[in-house]
């Protein structure tokens, strides 16, 4: 079948009542969580995903689809309206959105953020619908060796791209590595560091340490913050939502087509997230003005900019990890523990053997973009309200759903038990500045690490050198192992560069005040 | 804690973590080995990097004194590291929706910083509980821990 009559009969399946009332559920649920400050996508598709367990595998798709796709837009709305984006993706949005607020249009700031998520959006499914088959395809020329290099690929970007220092990230990676390392050796079925507990014997349960990474230690960080409830009452109180109109939605068509352009690129790009994607977007939409003063004064077209990109990036994300199993952020990742948990791989079997499920999932995808428009124009007054819940009760909330989340994966206490470690543990590593998608892609690429590697290993009759020497002589092996090398050391050069930068600037303006002082006497 | 220390105790954290892993993996066979001692020495070294590390590099927070507001803040997030851990393990042994009801209303009250009237929290937290048992319990079947309660 060829990709256009899947994706066809993809939307076949995805509309089905059930479906659109469980994508609704969903994306109401993802503006909500998305809306409530302190709380990031990642977080609350983690702790939403156990909604999905008794759905049939196209149903909770679809359903992450909405939760993922809302929450993004959810973070618009605090940034618009308090200046705290509900989610780092919607950093961008505080610089021209809450000015808008201040200046008594905080209404029209949603409508826009809502307009230009859908562009975006829209943008970064199609991207998604029409390059990742294409993608998946190329993957069948993997063999073993190159499967074990694109799990290394994967988690050196994420590494390299992620926040701070090097040494943290590569320690972070490592850790998630070892943590994969439990239980029964995939050759041998040697059982490693199980310690005679049964629950382990199957490995650590990715659902439950997803939870613990992303859910368990953001709440243990919220509870220890100052802020209570983050509302300035007048502002949602006295918002004025003004009326939708059709020539709304074309307002600013450059902007939302660059924007969606750049999002969907920086999506694609495994580590960058929604926030570098808004940043750029604003800047280029602000060079491209003819009113660039205007830019971080309470400019709607800058909401447009940063909102079109950071939607778009939803569906470019999608794409190393359905095809190549590399997610392209923290919520891809957790989205890919939702995969497994369905029983699908990565690959091009998800658009060949499991087809049926994928692209309902990625027409599903489509409509969650048509899903948050609706809902979030009709109910942005109502959304606005959600920043007024309590911290108090917000958190424990989240407790207990965390519990139940961990709980239901599989009927088991202890990776409730699993959940609570990785809660800890997360909570710790991240106040000492250790990236935490790097532990959990880790944990989840570790796995596809090893198994590409012990079938070298097993390939070659046992011979360690040969199976080495097998991943420099295969070119797209070889390939990935450069780009690895040289995505370990870019942040050292870029860092060396903006150092270099940073003096010559320094000497230049000690340079031109010595001649002011020279002038002067 | 300053950023140093901070990162100081992470290191020897993630070091011991590693030099654990490495004994532990020495009584595994031949194959199963291979990558666990990998990833445990380069661990170990990269833990000792960052343990250097620490002495060498300039921290922005260097010199700076924990404020008020920060101790605060560390007191509550002990504080919901004991309720959780007290929770979850009661969880299996007095049932789902005693030790959820107890922990939902006692958490609240403990990490909110604005104080509320009292009657809220029980009221706040039972519906919350009906909502989750709604949506898990009876619309989506999904089971709860169960106990000598309920």
């Amino acid at each position: 079948m060829g990709t256009i009559q899947s994706i066809l009969s993809g939307f076949g399946n995805a509309f089905t009542l059930t479906n659109m009332l469980v994508l609704t559920g969903g994306t109401v649920l993802g503006i909500i969580f998305g809306a409530l400050p302190g709380v990031s996508s990642t977080m609350g598709v983690a702790v939403l995903i156990p909604l999905t367990y008794g759905m049939n595998p196209v149903t909770g798709l679809i359903m992450l689809a909405g939760i993922y796709c809302g929450s993004v837009y959810g973070g618009s709305i605090s940034a618009c309206l308090l200046n705290t984006p509900g989610t780092p993706a919607s950093a961008a949005a505080t610089l021209d959105g809450f000015p808008m607020t201040r200046n008594g249009r905080g209404g029209e700031a949603l409508h826009e953020a809502c307009i230009a998520s859908f562009w975006g959006g829209i943008f970064g499914a199609i991207v998604l619908l029409f390059l990742a088959p294409t993608i998946a395809t190329f993957s069948l020329k993997f063999g073993s060796q190159e499967n074990a290099m694109m799990a290394i690929f994967g988690l050196t970007i994420i590494v390299s791209l992620s926040n701070g220092s090097l040494l943290k990230g590569f320690l972070s990676g490592l850790i998630g590595l070892l943590m994969s390392l439990v239980g029964m050796d995939i050759t041998t079925a040697y059982p490693r560091f199980t310690f005679n507990i049964t629950t382990l014997y199957g490995g650590i349960a990715i659902i439950p340490a997803i939870v613990g990474l992303y859910s368990m230690s953001q709440l243990l960080t919220s509870s220890g913050e100052k802020t209570g409830v983050l509302v300035n009452e007048d502002s949602i109180k006295n918002m004025k939502v003004p009326k939708v109109r059709l020539k709304d939605f074309v307002r600013y068509p450059m902007t939302y087509i660059k924007s969606s352009i750049i999002g969907a690129f920086v999506g694609i790009v495994p580590g960058a997230g929604g926030n570098i994607a808004g940043y750029i977007a604003y800047n280029e939409a602000k060079r491209a003005s003819k009113t660039p003063e205007e830019f971080g004064k309470g400019c709607r077209e800058g909401v447009a900019a940063t909102e079109a990109a950071n939607n778009a990036v939803c569906g470019g994300s999608l794409i190393p990890m359905l095809t190549l199993g590399i997610p392209g952020n923290s919520v891809a990742a957790v989205l890919m523990g939702g995969l497994l948990i369905q029983g699908l791989t990565p690959g091009y079997s998800l658009f060949s053997t499991y087809g049926h499920i994928t692209y309902p999932f990625l027409a599903g995808f489509i409509l969650a973009q048509f899903a948050f428009t609706i809902i979030g124009l009709l109910g942005a007054k109502q959304f606005a309200k959600v920043v007024k819940v309590p911290k108090g009760f917000l958190l424990a909330g989240i407790g207990v759903l965390c519990v139940v989340g961990s709980y239901a994966a599989s009927n088991n206490i202890a990776d409730v038990y699993i959940m609570l470690i990785f809660g800890i543990l997360g909570y710790l590593l991240k106040t000492a500045g250790f990236d935490i998608s790097a532990i959990v892609l880790g944990l989840m690429l570790g796995s596809i690490a090893e198994a590409g590697f012990m079938q070298s290993y097993a390939l070659y009759q046992k011979d360690l050198g040969q199976t080495l020497a097998s991943f420099v002589t295969r070119p797209i092996s070889l390939i990935l192992i450069l780009i690895s090398v040289a995505s370990c050391f870019s942040p050292l050069l870029s860092k060396r560069k903006a150092k270099k930068k940073a003096a010559k600037l320094a000497a230049q303006q000690a340079a031109e005040k010595a001649e002011e002082k020279n002038d002067e006497e | 804690m300053t950023m140093r220390w901070k990162e100081r105790l992470a290191a020897i954290g993630c070091f011991g973590l590693f030099l654990f892993a490495f004994i532990n993996s020495r009584s595994f066979p031949e194959v199963p080995k291979i990558l666990p001692t990998a990833v445990t020495v380069i661990g170990m070294a990269l833990a000792v990097g960052l343990f250097v590390r620490t002495f060498i590099m300039k921290y922005e927070d260097d010199g700076k004194k924990m404020d008020a507001d920060h101790k605060a803040g560390a007191i509550k997030v002990g504080l919901a590291i004991v309720m959780l851990v007290a929770y979850i393990l009661l969880l299996s042994v007095v049932g789902f929706f005693v030790t959820s009801f107890i922990f939902m209303m006692v958490f609240a009250y403990v990490i909110d910083n604005e104080k509320r009237k009292l009657w809220l929290y029980p009221v706040v937290s039972a519906g919350l509980l009906l909502v989750v048992w709604g949506i898990f319990g009876l619309f989506l079947k999904v089971p709860l821990p169960k106990g000598i309660l309920f």
